[in-house]
């Protein structure tokens, strides 16, 4: 069977390249992979918050590219309601559509997944 | 059952924090590299820690530890082969 | 070893060898993995990890040099260090025929770290028992 894997996304977009990179990957495993999970924790769901300027700090703008997540059929992308909450983020401020989830219900699916890469 | 690794001091960054909101009641904990000093220092996660100790669920590197000049005050000390006995025992491992 | 479990362990490695510790506990915990019997399917190199694979990385003699303990490791086990090549082009992580195709003056991949794309780490990862992070 085919293994379930779990992308964890927890750091701030354009301050390091870690955002970017692991969107590159979750991506590329889409193809391969018909069960990945998508997470947005801690500071990571500042990743999906719209109205991104990347270009205004020589980064690249890579919120189009979350877009391709639906292409992909990356349906399972979850983000954690109460680090929403802490940052004063509504989910309508986020680009893509998400499940939104509890603490305790994000790790209930953390520990559903066979393989984690953290980012 | 998941292996957590924290590699980053718990008075600079939010990993063990963060870690610990996600630890679930089977999980295990590993500090390493500069996460070894929340094994070490007076911190605020302290009481969670000595919980997850009790509960046998927290684990510190040996080496890591020693190259630091660190001694414990929690967790119990483990060498590379028994760290690669823990990601054999838990089902997946989450690098924070 | 007949007593025991064999378990085939991937390895994700993602920090700059030459500034984060994260790379040296990658090496050790293959190490140790390979020590005890296990195998490994193979060890990716990601973000900054694919420094890892330049040739031309020179610490000074009292230094440890990770390229070539990771290079002697996988000489001696036989098992494939891969690196993003996506990743490595933007950080100046070049093989011969990327060089050609960039028309670069250069390239600078230690052998015997490949350049491959992400889907061997798709590959490792459907293929092993265990994926660990670094």
């Amino acid at each position: 069977m085919e293994k379930k894997i779990g992308i964890v996304n927890r750091r701030p977009p354009h301050g390091t390249t870690h955002a970017r990179e692991a969107l590159d990957l979750s991506l590329a495993l889409s193809a391969f992979n018909e069960s990945l999970s998508l997470f947005f924790i801690g500071d990571g769901v500042y990743q999906l918050l719209s109205k991104h300027q990347a270009d205004l700090i020589l980064q690249k703008d890579f919120q189009p590219m979350l877009q391709m997540l639906e292409l992909y059929d990356v349906e399972q992308i979850y983000v954690c309601q109460d680090s929403l909450s802490v940052r004063n983020i509504s989910v309508e401020q986020l680009v893509i559509k998400t499940t939104l989830l509890s603490t305790d219900e994000i790790n209930l699916q953390l520990a559903m997944q066979d393989q984690l890469m953290s980012f | 059952m998941i292996l957590h690794t924290v590699n980053s001091s718990p008075l600079s960054t939010f990993s063990l924090h963060d870690c610990l909101k996600q630890l679930a009641d089977n999980d295990i904990l590993l500090l390493m590299s500069d996460g070894v000093i929340a094994a070490s220092a007076s911190i605020e996660q302290q009481s969670t820690l000595l919980k997850l100790h009790e509960s046998q669920r927290l684990y510190v590197l040996q080496d890591d530890l020693e190259a630091r000049g660190l001694v414990v005050n929690v967790g119990q000390i483990i060498d590379y082969p028994a760290f690669v006995n823990l990601t054999i025992q838990c089902k997946s491992q989450l690098s924070w | 070893m007949s007593d025991h479990q064999v378990t085939k362990f991937t390895l994700l490695v993602t920090g700059n060898p030459a500034s984060h510790q994260s790379a040296s506990n990658a090496y050790q915990f293959c190490s140790a993995a390979l020590k005890a019997g296990h195998k490994m399917s193979g060890v990716f190199f990601y973000l900054d990890g694919v420094l890892t694979a330049s040739n031309l990385i020179s610490p000074a003699t009292d230094e440890v040099n990770l390229p070539s303990l990771w290079a002697n490791l996988a000489n001696e086990y036989q098992f494939p260090l891969e690196v993003c090549v996506s990743a490595s082009l933007r950080r100046g992580i070049v093989n011969q025929q990327e060089a050609e195709q960039l028309a670069l003056s250069n390239y600078n991949l230690k052998s015997p770290f490949v350049l491959s794309g992400l889907g061997q780490l798709a590959e490792l990862s459907a293929g092993c028992d265990r994926l660990v992070q670094f």
